[in-house]
Formats: structure tokens, C-alpha cells, sequence
């Protein structure tokens, strides 16, 4: 895992910072952790939602939470204690973050792919990091046809986006929220960072340089 | 007026503090307290009439007759499939409702997506130019790459608030209401959640976890009481009952379906053009024959619905759908807060509200009541 182009382990170096992760109840263990769930949180969440619903749980305040303890090598070896207090069939309909109460290890369903999943989760937080980073801000439901309904659930990112960047982004959320083949996405991607304009690739470059 | 009759009790008004003291003085040999109760085990509803076995609670079952929803009788020797009755019933009706165009509700859930894919399965590009998929954007959230692929390209859509401002009597309207009836939900899976492998415990034999289930809901008293009363309705019916999940799937399939047609009747969505997908005789059979484990479910989370889920990833082939798709529970919310208001269903299915109707309700209540 550490060797895929996106990995972080998913921990601020400024131990003072919490650190939360998405939970999927049919797996029943994290597919990411991360800290900066602020800025890229939600957004991520949704991103996934495309494939299954994710709880996210700020980490940090279970009982025997220790620096360490768990990061994106190991985040499908733990569940959490009060699953209780996680409604599967309402997460859709919730954006509320559960505080864990302690961690919990537990051994996830092999059958299921999970290191591929937890790929495609840091792939898509590199991305969002990527456009909240170079692009200023993101506007994931952009790209969604508005003119039916409106549930506001995409609407998370404030619509700062540098002009010329608006098609990138939307054009790349929407590669995000439907993509199933890492390698077909990327590539899609990376056509769209080198037609845009010249300094879009010269900033990815940048950013995947000091990514890690 | 005086013809009216009492259909159906919406059980948590029974301890309204007008209602109690008369249930208690004109009939003492009741549990009213627990009576009112079992609507806490059913999510949002009613579970006091049951279509098949004993009549376990005091209330005329008149609704059950008057509402034409009383099941096909249990024939073991039924072999067809999910998939067998799905494309049938599909086929059938292409042929058969011809008349209006169809209009269906498509919410992006399992049991509509199961609806949409037999369509798109079973139908010519022609039939489908007289079908029409109401959605919105929460529809697609719910499912997006099924809309993208296979929805949008296919079928005329309407906005679901828009579909307000249409005439639904000129449509067939379908959705895939009583699906849930055919499997088990609610705190079925929470209990398998929680502990996974007790959903094929026997229900008879090690009853244990169960009635704490069923206590954490409201209190041991009436865990047992309710257990108890539950398991000789099902003693009664000659249908193989036997694992937590059977019983579960049971409280839904036997109790819930008066309380979801009487829901529907109340809806402003439906019309009297509103075939009942899954309401059919052949998908009821289907679901008294398949309650064994691998079917409609696994000691997964995600495998609850199986046959619905492995219908709709025959047509799709969409493994995310497959494996993680769970049940959304945003329909049972909202009628929780409408339902929650009212005291009881008329046979004319108007509604009676103890704040407004009270002297009414005194009036029909006692004929309703058996002793």
C-alpha cells in the first residue's frame, strides 16, 4: 500500500490535530483515514457514496486511541465500539460525524477487494486535495443535471473556482463519482490536467512531488 | 355517517390519555399499554392485523377482506424464482396494461431499480416510448451510474415534483411498494448487525436474543408478551416459520401489509390505475417458499434483498451495487411524522384525529374492539 502513488498514512504530523475516518457498515472497517476532514470530509463521502455509504468518525476521541494506533496501512483491521449508534439505511440523510468510543479490531470480509477499494478512496483525496489546493475550491455538484430536484448534499464547496478551472473540476468530480477503474480514470484525468492550460500539469507535478 | 366502521388503529394513540382510561374501563382483559407498544416494533405503523393464522389481537380484521390483501394460500410445491416471477409478471403486463402509459417511481432503491431493470430486460425500445420514470436528484445520488447507463438513455423521465402537476389517472402508476413485505427489514438487521450469525437462530428453540431484541425496543414485559402472542399466530398458519429471520420477515409480510395498503390509499401519488408490482400472488408465494439462507439473504450486511440484488447485477453487472446496496430509510421517516397523527382509518379511508374527533372515535371505537 505505501508504495501507491496517492498514499498517505492518513495522520497529521502535528499530533494536536485530530484524525477521522470513513466507515463502511457492510465491510464493517475504515477504507481511509485522514485529517483534514474539514476541507475535503464531506466531499469525499460523497465522492464515494457512487459506490456504498460511509460513517465518518472522528478517531481520536475513542478511549485507547494512541498516535499510531491506526493509519491507512492497516484502517480495515478496525471497526469501533458503539456501531449502535450507526444507522446504515439513514447515513445517506446524515452528515453527522460519530465520535468513536474505542477501536475496535476486527478481520474484514476478504471475498470483498478492500485494498483496491482503499486505493480508489486515497486516489479520489489526492484529487479533492489536489482542486481545494490549485484550483481554490471545487464545485462537486456543478456537473449534476440541476434542473431536476434539489438536494443540496453536493453543494459543499463554496463556488470560488478559478474560471478556466470550472471544466476541469466538474469535468474530474464527475470522472470521481463515476468511475470504477483507477487506471481509466487517471488517465482521464491527466488528459483533462494537460488540456486545460499550460501550468495545470506544472501544478500537478508540484503537488504530487510534495504530496507525501 | 353512522355506517362508518373502523378499519384500522394507528396503535400509539391506544395510551393517549382520552383514549386509555376508556380502553381500560370497557375492557380490562387487555394489555392496552402493550397493545399500544407493538407499534414501536414496526418502525412507524400499525402491526395489530395479521392477514393469515389466529387474529392474536383484539380488533376486527375487516380490512384484511375489505381491502382484498389476503394472501395466496401456501402451496409448497412453488419452484419459480425471483427472477422467473419478476420477468413473467414483466411480460404479463407489457401485454396486458396497455391502455394508459405506465408511469414508475423510480427512487434509485433496490425494489424500483428491480422494476426498472425487468423494463429494460423484458421490453422493446416501442413499449418503452409509453413508459415514463419519475425521479429526482436524490434518485440518482442513490444509484448514479444505473441512471446515467441504463435510466437516462432509455426512458422519458419526469421530475418527481413535477409529477404533481400531471393527471396520474392517465398513467399506470408503479412502484415498489411491498417489496419490503417479501423479505424482512427494520430491527431485523439491526440484530444482524450486531450479532451476524443470529438472524438463522430458532425462533422456538433459543428465543433468547430475540427477546432482548425485541425489550431494547420497549421493555421485557413486553418482549415476552409480544414473543409469545406473535409465535401462536404463527403456530396457526401451516407456513414454515422457524429462524429470527423467518420471524422478522413474518411481523412484515403477515402485519404490515394491511398498514402499507392503507398507506398507499392515503397517498396522493397513487390512483386507482396503481398495479402493485410486488404485490402479486406469484411474488407472495415466492416469498412463503424462500425464506432459507442464500436467497433472500446472507449473515451479510450487504445480501439483505438478495434476489432482488442478484436481479438487478444479472442485468448490470454492477458489483458495488451488489455488494454494498442497503436499504434507505428516508419513506419510512416521512410517514412516521404524518402517521404519527392520527388515531385511526375509516372504511371510506378518511382519516380521525383524537384532538379533533374524539367524540367520533368513542362513537366507532367499541365495535371495532372484540371481546
Amino acid at each position: 500500500m505505501q508504495d501507491f502513488k496517492y498514499f498517505t498514512y492518513g495522520y497529521s504530523p502535528d499530533l494536536r490535530n485530530s484524525i477521522y475516518g470513513l466507515y463502511q457498515p457492510v465491510l464493517n472497517c475504515f477504507l481511509i483515514v485522514f485529517p483534514d476532514y474539514d476541507s475535503v470530509g464531506p466531499q469525499l463521502a460523497t465522492i464515494l457514496s457512487s459506490r456504498y455509504v460511509l460513517q465518518p468518525v472522528q478517531l481520536d476521541t475513542a478511549d485507547n486511541y494512541i498516535h499510531n494506533i491506526i493509519d491507512n496501512e492497516i484502517c480495515e483491521l478496525w471497526t469501533i465500539s458503539n456501531l449502535d449508534e450507526i444507522l446504515p439505511n439513514e447515513i445517506m440523510t446524515s452528515v453527522n460525524v460519530l465520535l468513536a468510543d474505542q477501536l475496535i479490531p476486527t478481520t474484514p470480509n476478504r471475498s470483498i477487494q478492500i485494498e483496491k477499494e482503499k486505493q480508489w478512496a486515497q486516489f479520489c483525496l489526492f484529487w479533492l486535495r489536489f482542486i481545494r489546493s490549485e484550483c481554490q475550491s471545487g464545485a462537486t455538484g456543478l456537473w449534476i443535471d440541476n434542473q431536476i430536484g434539489n438536494l443540496d448534499i453536493f453543494n459543499v464547496f463554496e463556488p470560488v473556482l478559478f474560471p478556466n478551472y470550472r471544466e476541469f473540476v466538474t469535468k474530474t468530480m464527475s470522472l470521481l463519482y463515476l468511475g470504477q477503474d483507477l487506471e481509466k480514470t487517471e488517465q482521464a484525468i491527466f488528459d483533462l490536467v494537460n488540456s486545460t492550460d499550460d501550468f495545470l500539469p506544472y501544478r500537478f507535478n508540484k503537488f504530487l512531488k510534495d504530496y507525501k | 355517517m353512522n355506517q362508518q366502521k373502523i378499519l384500522q388503529i394507528h396503535s400509539s394513540n391506544l395510551t393517549h390519555e382520552k383514549i386509555l382510561p376508556f380502553l381500560e374501563n370497557g375492557w380490562p382483559q387487555y394489555n392496552w399499554q402493550n397493545i399500544s407498544d407493538t407499534g414501536k416494533i414496526a418502525t412507524s405503523t400499525n402491526m395489530s392485523m395479521g392477514r393469515i393464522g389466529d387474529n392474536v389481537f383484539p380488533f376486527r380484521t375487516d380490512a384484511i377482506d375489505s381491502c382484498n390483501i389476503k394472501p395466496p394460500k401456501y402451496d409448497s410445491s412453488f419452484t419459480k424464482t425471483f427472477a422467473d416471477v419478476t420477468d413473467e409478471q414483466c411480460q404479463q403486463w407489457l401485454k396486458e396494461k396497455t391502455d394508459r402509459p405506465w408511469l414508475v417511481f423510480w427512487s434509485g432503491g433496490i425494489d424500483s431499480t428491480v422494476i426498472v431493470a425487468s423494463i429494460l430486460k423484458n421490453s422493446t425500445t416501442a413499449e418503452r416510448e409509453n413508459i415514463y420514470v419519475a425521479c429526482n436528484r436524490a434518485s440518482i445520488y442513490e444509484l448514479p451510474r444505473f441512471f446515467y447507463n441504463h435510466v437516462q438513455p432509455n426512458f422519458k423521465l419526469i421530475p418527481t415534483p413535477d409529477t404533481a402537476q400531471h393527471s396520474l389517472d392517465e398513467y399506470h402508476v408503479i412502484d415498489g411498494e411491498f417489496a419490503d413485505q417479501l423479505y424482512s427489514s427494520g430491527i431485523g438487521w439491526e440484530l444482524l448487525r450486531l450479532y451476524p450469525n443470529s438472524l438463522t437462530s430458532d425462533l422456538r428453540q433459543d428465543p433468547d436474543l430475540l427477546l432482548n431484541q425485541l425489550a431494547s425496543q420497549t421493555n421485557k414485559n413486553f418482549a415476552t408478551w409480544y414473543y409469545e402472542l406473535i409465535l401462536a399466530n404463527i403456530n396457526s398458519a401451516d407456513i414454515p416459520v422457524n429462524t429470527y429471520h423467518d420471524f422478522y420477515w413474518w411481523l412484515f409480510f403477515n402485519y404490515h401489509y394491511t398498514d402499507v395498503y392503507l398507506r398507499l390509499r392515503k397517498k396522493t401519488v397513487t390512483n386507482d390505475y396503481s398495479p402493485r408490482w410486488f404485490a402479486t400472488n406469484d411474488y407472495q408465494q415466492w416469498a412463503m417458499n424462500n425464506n432459507q439462507i442464500g436467497t433472500k439473504y446472507t449473515l451479510n450486511l450487504g445480501d439483505t434483498k438478495l434476489a432482488s440484488k442478484q436481479y438487478i447485477y444479472d442485468f448490470d453487472h454492477d458489483e458495488y451495487c451488489r455488494i454494498f446496496k442497503i436499504k434507505s430509510k428516508s419513506k419510512l421517516l416521512f410517514y412516521k411524522l404524518t402517521l404519527d397523527k392520527e388515531f385511526c382509518t375509516l372504511d371510506d379511508f378518511s382519516k380521525l384525529y383524537v384532538d379533533r374527533d374524539l367524540d367520533r372515535i368513542m362513537e366507532l371505537l367499541p365495535d371495532y374492539i372484540l371481546d
